[in-house]
């Protein structure tokens, strides 16, 4: 009906930006990932050298340890956001009064800069003055500044990520929780059910496109914490909290080897949009699960 | 209105007649809200309260609960050395970024909406995919083009720079809302003798005013907390305040009083803007699942 150039003048200027800022860059670093590129003059571009960069990446430890270190943190990081996530969703949709002053309190970590929340993290474990901090160093649980423990810096960071993001989940779910049809709660209520069994026959089916798609994103977001790491550790101490999006930064702007950076970038981005892949049929079940 | 019916649904559920087992679950689940309050409140207000103390007390080994509140830390960070600059420039970047995508992303999030569009799932999946991708993957590429159009340390850098992410969250977000928009209230308007622009702008526009206000908030909050694009594509004068906390973490001799004021500062806007518009943040955070 409506002719093509005119659908044209919608688009067109969201068009043009995505293509200058996002797609240009994107092949450019394809293109750098195949160059020889130290980044001390600006104008050189490099020689060109195939596949070196990707063989290079293939046997380095770092880059395994990178992903080694990502998979520690994502995992117990997943669960507890997703069991204390959906503690708190019915502890707020269950007095709704309640919510309306919880949330706003509930989501200052997730939405304050992950910077900020960092350096709390890093106050409250201090052990001169830090209330956990103290209480571990005076009890001699751990004897030196958590941060500066190869074995505990990674723990501390996933609690801080933790206090960064369950709230998060926890309003996705809520918001789930408060939008779930009344019919299925009568008819268990009608055939006698406990609190447990109606929460695992009916809260949690109605639930699961919610859950799934909170957890999606928690996942792909652990491909790219970085802010938090970097203010805490800055990747250490040694590789101990490298994560991989720390561990392209130091390739590329602290060794500026911007060719092995660009194919550490190419690497991880194949390894995100297969992620995003999930989450957008996900997202997909979900609107469609919102709709009924 | 709706989303007030379905909060009452919430509300009668949980008032379901009290046996034993659920009185009990009501006074754990009053317990649990208390203890969430005080796990994300008690960190803010304690290094709240880090910027109004003096060196010797924060460092003291007695937590020291009444002190004479003073602003020499907030006199010496924002005013001696000049950080207040900081907090101008992260609201000039999230002002003008936002500002740019909301003008051109949410034309483009009704075409996506209305018209049809080739490869349109192909387009989603794409924006979807940058959206989650980390900073570091397009911070690279960026880096080199802004350094050869020598614009790195304008404002210019930061804002495109932050446009990457937040254009696809925009056309995201403002195309789904516009789906629950039906378009018949688009026809109507056009057989009313509106042309499509018109019927957008005074027909449909009206109708996710609220989405639209949720979007821009989250989208000004996002920028404002980025860490890396601030960090490299600025200077001295042009980088915002989240960039910059880092750097005045040192393993040595970090002036805590001072790194909290500044942090109070930086995280005072944003808490603000958390309590003073509560609703679109629930919506704007559960993608507008919570129909109303």
């Amino acid at each position: 009906m409506r002719s093509k150039r005119y659908i044209v003048w919608w688009v067109a200027p969201a068009g043009i930006l995505f293509l200058c800022i996002i797609l240009v860059p994107f092949i450019t670093a394809l293109t750098f990932s195949f160059r020889a590129f130290s980044f001390t003059d600006s104008t050189a571009t490099g020689q060109f050298v195939g596949m070196d960069n990707y063989r290079k990446l293939v046997f380095d430890k770092d880059f395994y340890n990178a992903f080694r270190v990502t998979f520690l943190y994502m995992v117990p990081a997943l669960i507890l956001q997703g069991g204390l996530g959906l503690l708190m969703a019915l502890v707020m949709s269950s007095a709704v009064r309640r919510a309306r002053i919880l949330i706003p309190i509930m989501l200052l970590p997730t939405l304050l800069t992950p910077v900020v929340i960092g350096l709390v993290g890093t106050l409250v474990l201090n052990p001169d003055f830090g209330v956990l901090g103290m209480f571990l160093y005076r009890t001699g649980i751990i004897k030196e500044t958590v941060l500066g423990n190869a074995k505990w810096a990674l723990p501390a960071v996933i609690l801080v990520d933790t206090y960064q993001w369950t709230p998060f989940v926890a309003v996705i779910l809520a918001a789930g929780l408060l939008g779930l049809p009344k019919e299925p709660y009568e008819a268990a209520e009608v055939d006698g059910a406990s609190p447990l069994q109606t929460f695992f026959r009916v809260t949690m089916p109605l639930l699961w496109p919610y859950f799934v798609v909170a957890m999606l994103i928690r996942t792909i977001d652990a491909f790219r914490i970085f802010d938090i790491i970097w203010v805490m550790t800055h990747g250490g101490p040694g590789t101990a909290t490298e994560a991989v999006a720390v561990y392209a930064y130091r390739h590329t702007f602290r060794y500026w080897d911007f060719g092995y950076g660009s194919a550490l970038i190419m690497v991880l981005f194949v390894f995100i949009s297969i992620m995003v892949e999930y989450l957008y049929k996900a997202l997909q079940r979900w609107q469609r699960a919102g709709a009924a | 209105m709706a989303d007030v019916a379905v909060t009452e649904a919430g509300a009668a559920v949980a008032a379901a007649p009290v046996e034993r087992s659920q009185r009990w679950l009501r006074w754990g689940s009053y317990a649990l809200t208390v203890l969430m309050v005080v796990i994300f409140l008690f960190p803010w207000l304690w290094v709240f309260s880090l910027g109004f103390k003096t060196r010797a007390q924060i460092l003291s080994p007695n937590i020291v609960w009444i002190w004479k509140p003073t602003l020499v830390n907030f006199q010496r960070v924002l005013i001696e050395k000049g950080y207040w600059l900081l907090i101008v420039n992260s609201l000039i970047i999230a002002v003008a970024t936002v500002t740019l995508c909301m003008l051109i992303g949410v034309p483009a999030a009704y075409a996506f909406s209305r018209f049809p569009i080739p490869g349109k799932e192909g387009w989603f999946y794409m924006i979807l995919t940058f959206r989650m991708a980390p900073a570091v993957i397009l911070a690279l590429p960026l880096y080199v083009i802004f350094a050869r159009l020598r614009l790195l340390g304008t404002y210019v850098a930061p804002i495109l720079a932050h446009c990457t992410f937040t254009l696809p969250f925009v056309i995201w977000l403002m195309r789904s809302f516009f789906e629950d928009i039906p378009k018949e209230i688009d026809a109507a308007a056009m057989t009313d003798g509106y042309t499509r622009w018109g019927a957008f702008w005074h027909a449909v526009l009206p109708l996710v005013k609220s989405g639209i206000v949720a979007v821009a908030l989250f989208s000004i909050i996002f920028s404002w907390n980025e860490f890396l694009y601030g960090l490299i594509l600025t200077s001295d004068q042009t980088r915002p305040v989240a960039s910059q906390i880092p750097s005045l973490v040192r393993p040595h001799g970090t002036l805590w009083g001072e790194v909290c004021a500044l942090s109070t500062v930086a995280s005072l806007p944003v808490a603000l803007l958390i309590f003073a518009l509560q609703r679109q943040l629930v919506r704007g955070l559960s993608f507008g699942a919570v129909k109303g």
